[in-house]
């Protein structure tokens, strides 16, 4: 499986409320029975990981090879952020039924479309 | 300060550590382990990768048509009986029990657990001590061990890394040969570094 993520313009920064657009690809000698395209929030940091997806979009039998375009409204929350102790990053990933390496693109959700750097403090 | 994503020593890159057995390890473990019925406990201190190699055993006997039924046994957990059976019931003889925390299974429990366990194709547990069942694995740690973690984890952070092998003796001792807790600790020594940016 050779999958792919592209957003239209490259753009990889968006406010709640937007639209992330692209299309995804894929070419496999297998058939998979499915492909999952899923916007998904993820923690990383000092603690164990919390993870939430937002937005599925399940395409069934999808052949060995294609493309699909796809329109996603950024949710309104949790917002990208990181301090010290903890980020909250997004990232699109396109997933298939047998199992094989998923690709995954990391996005900015907040306003302004400006990842929120929580201060330190003393 | 730096960004918990940027942070090497961030969960995820910890947790993504492999343990470290070459090939011939890997046949003698698994070999030992079939040959006590796949009965076997990973004893170690805290800190020094069982649970890793517990995880790794796992994928590798799920990869052979195992089922793994996973229990984890956290400090001041009360078990039931009933959570036992959960565990037992249906399993057969390409099922693989995994106790994370045997020694903090009460004695009555283990007996009957082990009893009721017997048709099962595998028990493989962590602990702290050596007993109930075969040892598979005694976890040691050293500063060395840590050290090469460490330089691992940095490798694609910064250039100057001359403070690690001492940094790491230091931590070791400070954490009793605890590498979890070493590695938390240079979480925290790296996130205060001020950034250039």
């Amino acid at each position: 499986m050779i999958p792919g993520i592209t957003l239209t313009d490259g753009l990889t920064a968006f406010a709640p409320g937007d639209y992330l657009t692209g299309s995804i690809s894929w070419s496999s000698s297998e058939r998979p029975a499915w492909l999952e395209l899923r916007l998904f929030w993820y923690t990383e940091g000092k603690g164990t990981q919390d993870i939430g997806v937002a937005i599925r979009e399940r395409f069934t039998d999808p052949g060995h090879h294609g493309e699909k375009t796809f329109n996603l409204k950024a949710p309104s929350h949790p917002l990208s952020c990181s301090g010290r102790l903890v980020s909250i990053r997004w990232a699109l990933e396109l997933v298939s039924s047998d199992d094989q390496p998923v690709v995954k693109v990391d996005v900015v959700i907040a306003p302004g479309a400006r990842e929120t750097v929580l201060g330190h403090v003393e | 300060m730096l960004l918990a994503r940027e942070n090497p020593f961030r969960m995820q890159r910890i947790e993504a550590l492999r343990y470290r057995l070459d090939a011939a390890g890997w046949q003698q473990l698994l070999t030992r382990f079939a040959a006590n019925r796949w009965r076997g406990v990973l004893v170690g201190p805290h800190g020094s990768g069982k649970t890793t190699l517990r995880e790794e055993i796992e994928a590798r006997l799920r990869a052979n048509g195992w089922q793994v039924r996973a229990l984890v046994i956290g400090d001041g957990d009360v078990l039931r009986w009933s959570m036992l059976m959960d565990l037992i019931t249906g399993a057969g003889e390409r099922t693989l029990l995994s106790i994370d925390g045997l020694d903090r299974l009460g004695t009555v429990l283990w007996w009957r657990l082990r009893r009721a366990a017997r048709e099962v194709g595998g028990i493989l547990a962590t602990s702290h001590v050596p007993g109930r069942l075969p040892t598979l694995h005694h976890h040691q740690t050293s500063a060395s061990l840590l050290s090469e973690l460490v330089h691992g984890l940095m490798a694609d952070h910064g250039d100057d890394h001359a403070w690690i092998d001492q940094r790491c003796d230091e931590l070791f001792a400070r954490h009793h040969g605890d590498v979890r807790a070493c590695l938390r600790s240079l979480y925290d020594d790296v996130g205060d570094q001020p950034t250039a940016s």
